[in-house]
């Protein structure tokens, strides 16, 4: 119809728009790459004088044992956090899909109660975290623990600052987890449990052969997901421990700002700052690759 | 059939107090938090919980009579509300664009670009940015900060209101046509009423990560631009911390966010979800 070919022409008038955004976050990533291979001193304005000093940044910050020490905490800060927040969002989401089919009203106050964490402004998070619950004399936690009779612990201290910062992750993003696994899980047709239940599966089995395999592709996805924000987060841990006793909460990103800020070294943070978007992309691109991979097979 | 009914009710027991427990997790720090901030500073500061004290609202009078705050507030307040406006504009016209373009193309593009986007760190991109707007001179302005934001959320705002869109059926647009409404200026004041709900939801959602952001905020305003969550962490000095204060400047920023929450859940679900389930 003549209508939809005028579509197509108009919308080259608005795709531009989209041109123009792209391009905002084009520009910033190409600065970086420039930044990344001259050396600017301490300088904060461009004046394309910069002295080319090729991949010398990049191999400064491999060198550092420091960079390693915080790609370790790194490692534990995304797996633990992921390891945390799965099982416990599946098994909170399988909960609620339980009490909203029995009808509990305690369903209804938990899907009022369960987007705090994710609204709650990150600033606020840490503020809380660290001076109302982790606080060794005024806390929640240590007094809960009196009551219990079991002697304080100073959370944000070395030992166990990096586990603190963890579990401020799992309260915050496990409602995540439990929002889209719950969706998926209502999503699941009720037929397949029926014909397996004539068949006399168990419950456990149920869960293990059905529901499991078809949130597969849920959590891959949400998996993924914060992985990559896990990468990029950095409010909580900057206002509850800044790195961490002795960096012990020193995750890259933190090394990041710590690299461009204290001393304020503009080459070098571009490099880090680059190194870390390339980390975040190669984990898209390898997610993509699995994804597109199992639904050929399929 | 009694054994049946038996163990049903166990479960549901179970369920209850497992759910409970859950509930109680989310609740008790914020609720924490409040506490802290109906109490005397004298009470706040000895050591151990107190749970016996008469509240006072005196930490709030406190807060409004500080010009600092008030005023962080209020750049927070300008900031996200010009922010959201500017997302919008900006998302609107790329989302009806992507939304009656080829299927898959459409689709495809914007997981790619949203995928980009999220792999930038906000410390790595700001340097570059700090340099861009010191030439342009938008540094330390609300506006700086608005466009700022940008690269946050309209990578987001494009793929909700363009599934919003895709629900509107492209007759309406085919029938506006055939009546003689050239201009897209017309076709987005028949389509805008329809879709007023998308568009709510999805400026609820860029509004909140506007009235939240705290990284940018930091590294782009000072003194009097600053913005609420940062002005929250001026609260922690090297000398101390102002407790009582601090816990009602918290309960402050975040009040408007949890009001939203729980007036407009299912905006905000929607928006999460749809965050991660359409990738």
């Amino acid at each position: 119809m003549d209508v939809r070919r005028t579509w197509l022409q108009t919308h080259r008038l608005l795709l531009p728009a989209v041109a123009i955004l792209i391009f905002i976050n084009a520009i910033p990533i190409l600065i970086l790459i420039y930044m990344s291979i001259t050396d600017w001193g301490r300088s904060l304005t461009l004046s394309f004088e910069e002295p080319f000093v090729g991949l010398s940044n990049f191999i400064y910050i491999f060198s550092q044992p420091r960079f390693w020490q915080a790609g370790y905490t790194t490692l534990i800060w995304v797996l633990g956090s992921l390891a945390l927040q799965l099982p416990l969002g599946l098994g909170i989401a399988l909960l609620l899909a339980r009490a909203t089919r029995r009808r509990l009203l305690v369903s209804r106050l938990f899907n009022y109660v369960m987007v705090l964490p994710l609204v709650v402004a990150p600033v606020v998070v840490g503020v809380m975290w660290r001076f109302m619950v982790f606080e060794p004399s005024r806390g929640v936690l240590n007094a809960f623990l009196g009551v219990l009779g079991i002697p304080g612990i100073a959370w944000l201290g070395r030992s166990t600052a990096l586990f603190s910062v963890i579990l401020v992750d799992v309260w915050q993003h496990t409602p995540l987890f439990v929002l889209m696994l719950f969706a998926g899980l209502q999503a699941l047709p009720a037929t397949l449990y029926d014909a397996a239940k004539c068949d006399g599966a168990t419950g456990f089995q149920l869960v293990r052969h059905i529901t499991v395999p078809l949130l597969a592709p849920i959590v891959y996805v949400v998996t993924v997901i914060r992985s990559i924000d896990l990468l990029r987060w950095i409010v909580t841990i900057f206002i509850m421990t800044g790195g961490g006793p002795g960096g012990a909460t020193e995750i890259w990103n933190m090394y990041l700002y710590r690299l461009t800020f204290d001393r304020y070294n503009i080459s070098r943070g571009a490099a880090m700052g680059l190194f870390l978007i390339f980390v975040s992309l190669l984990i898209s691109i390898a997610f993509v690759k699995l994804t597109i991979s199992r639904e050929s097979k399929e | 059939m009694q054994q049946h009914k038996l163990r049903e009710g166990l479960l549901d027991v179970t369920t209850t107090i497992l759910l409970l427990i859950a509930v109680a997790a989310i609740v008790i720090p914020i609720l924490a938090m409040f506490l802290t901030s109906i109490q005397p500073p004298v009470v706040a500061r000895a050591p151990g919980i107190h749970l016996a004290f008469s509240p006072e609202w005196v930490n709030y009078r406190n807060l409004l009579l500080d010009e600092g705050f008030m005023r962080s507030l209020l750049n927070s307040l300008i900031v996200a509300t010009g922010h959201t406006a500017l997302a919008i504009l900006v998302s609107f016209p790329s989302a009806y664009a992507l939304s009656r373009s080829g299927n898959f193309r459409g689709k495809f593009l914007i997981a790619l670009w949203i995928m980009a986007t999220r792999c930038l760190p906000p410390i790595g991109i700001a340097i570059p940015f700090y340099i861009i707007f010191q030439q342009l001179g938008i540094y330390n302005t609300h506006f700086g900060l608005m466009v700022l934001y940008l690269t946050l959320n309209v990578s987001f705002g494009v793929m909700m209101l363009r599934s919003y869109l895709r629900n509107v059926p492209i007759e309406i647009d085919e029938s506006a046509v055939i009546d003689g409404a050239t201009l897209h200026v017309i076709l987005a004041k028949i389509i805008l009423p329809v879709i007023r709900p998308g568009i709510v939801a999805t400026g609820i959602f860029v509004f909140t990560v506007s009235w939240n952001e705290f990284m940018f905020a930091f590294l782009f305003t000072s003194f009097r631009m600053r913005t609420a969550p940062v002005e929250i962490s001026q609260f922690i000095t090297p000398m101390g911390v102002q407790w009582t204060e601090m816990s009602a400047a918290g309960m402050l920023v975040i009040a408007p966010i949890i009001i939203f929450a729980i007036a407009i859940r299912r905006h905000f679900v929607s928006g999460l979800t749809m965050g991660a389930l359409k990738n």
